[in-house]
């Protein structure tokens, strides 16, 4: 994508409506609503966000905006700064390779490399925070992290999809 | 020739993105290096954003809390006439006992004066709106609608009405960011009664933190109350902290008796230590004359 194609009015208000959701997602992460050791941990909603963009409208979730969600996610929601950020442009970066493929498949599919990229976004982050020697997180919450992400994205995509009108970008006419 | 050249444009592309995602992961492990070592640009960073950030996060978190506050107290909505009647009960007697405590109060004050003792520092409170938390199981940690401009420094301690909460580590203008007791990186030191045993009390990411580093040799019981020791002058001593758990392995944990689950309001302490003289500077000389005397006055004198 050349940098003019960024300038387009349809692309330029769906990466504003793409970074509203993201700070949304953000800041329902943030929300006090279990402070107390053991209580749900929240989903990661950013990355569902991010997810559906880059799988649906690549175009629209550039790696800045990413970059700048990422960060900004980490330093308020205090998630090892940087480490939230990389797994957050990797996982990214890997829909945006796998969206044509994810395409021609069932939403099942679509929805499995959610969860799958979600847990292993976790053990990524986890083993960044190993590797700079500080104290990693209970596995099993981690774990309980990930399953709320697998289990909230269905219901964004029904939001995004329905509510939003959100759906697949046509094919680039070179491909 | 013009496929070629689209096909050349997008291998450039390719190219530029992939160098772009180069530098990307880069800056990221500059970040987490950074964060590592606890740089300051970076709290700095964090706590403009949370500053720049707190209205908007309180517009999306008071009608999320509301929601869910909703949702999780539903039972108790069906009770909430009986509960009210019992509420009104309670403020009865506590109005009573607020008289006699008013009553206790200007006795002390009363007898202190009469004593001529020197009262310890007094411990004002702010109290803040816990608008945010961790989310995930990184850091156990809130963010409070208070900051600098309330006169919130580093390090106060923050209670709930019960007990201790956690201590703030970070200072905005409009914000502070908590760390809770139950963190990885908290340490506070902390006396148990009766027996006035010193510990540290140490979060370990579970609802009860350790006790560690238990000095003396009096037996602990489960049950025995922990309350701040005001070692190290950060928190002001005797803030009630929890009850000793004796855990199966014999370790000692703390049943902390703030309610985290309910965690909407927290009062922080704005706690001056008493001052502590320990150089001469500014008793020689002032308040003795008028003038100051200054160290060549002392040493240049000239012999008459």
């Amino acid at each position: 994508m050349r940098p003019r194609d960024y300038l387009e009015p349809g692309r330029v208000f769906r990466m504003a409506l793409a970074s509203f959701l993201g700070v949304l997602a953000i800041y329902l992460e943030a929300a006090p609503l279990g402070i107390a050791t053991g209580a749900p941990p929240s989903p990661d909603l950013l990355l569902c966000v991010v997810a559906y963009w880059s799988i649906r409208r690549p175009g629209s979730m550039p790696m800045l905006l990413v970059f700048i969600l990422g960060l900004m996610r980490d330093l308020l929601t205090d998630v090892p700064v940087g480490a939230g950020v990389l797994t957050l442009i990797l996982a990214s970066e890997g829909f945006k390779v796998w969206r044509r493929h994810l395409q021609r498949t069932m939403f099942l599919t679509e929805w499995l490399s959610v969860g799958a990229v979600a847990l292993a976004s976790a053990a990524l982050m986890w083993i960044l925070v190993v590797m700079t020697f500080a104290q990693p997180p209970y596995l099993v919450a981690l774990l309980h992290q990930c399953l709320y992400t697998a289990m909230v994205y269905p219901i964004l995509v029904v939001i995004l999809r329905w509510g939003l009108r959100v759906s697949w970008s046509r094919p680039e006419p070179a491909q | 020739m013009a496929q070629g050249q689209a096909s050349a444009e997008k291998s450039l592309t390719r190219l530029v993105h992939r160098i772009f995602l180069g530098i990307a992961i880069i800056a990221c492990l500059v970040l987490l290096v950074l964060w590592r070592t606890d740089n300051p640009r970076l709290e700095r960073l964090r706590m403009g954003l949370v500053d720049s950030a707190t209205p908007s996060m309180q517009w999306v978190s008071e009608p999320t809390q509301v929601i869910w506050n909703l949702a999780r107290d539903y039972e108790e909505f069906v009770n909430v006439y009986e509960q009210n009647k019992a509420l009104r009960k309670e403020i009865q007697s506590l109005r009573a006992w607020k008289e006699t405590a008013r009553s206790l109060e200007e006795e002390n004050a009363r007898l202190r004066r009469l004593n001529n003792v020197r009262v310890a520092s007094r411990t004002t409170f702010v109290t803040g709106d816990v608008f945010a938390d961790s989310g995930g199981p990184f850091l156990q940690s809130a963010l409070v609608n208070v900051g600098r401009e309330d006169k919130i420094v580093d390090g106060a301690a923050a209670v709930d009405g019960a007990g201790l909460v956690g201590r703030v580590v970070g200072v905005g203008e409009r914000a502070s960011r908590l760390l809770l007791l139950t963190d990885f990186s908290s340490r506070v030191p902390v006396v148990i009664q009766p027996g006035a045993r010193r510990a540290v009390l140490a979060g370990d990411g579970t609802r009860a933190p350790k006790l560690i580093f238990l000095d003396g040799s009096e037996p602990v019981h489960a049950g025995d109350l922990i309350e701040t020791s005001g070692d190290g002058g950060v928190f002001p001593p005797d803030i009630p902290v929890g009850q000793v758990l004796v855990a199966p392995g014999g370790t000692l944990r703390v049943n902390l008796l703030a309610d985290y689950s309910r965690l909407e309001f927290v009062r922080l302490l704005l706690f001056n230590p008493n001052t502590e003289i320990d150089t001469p500077g500014g008793l020689v000389g002032t308040g003795i004359g008028e003038k100051e005397v200054t160290a060549d006055d002392l040493v240049g004198a000239p012999d008459n």
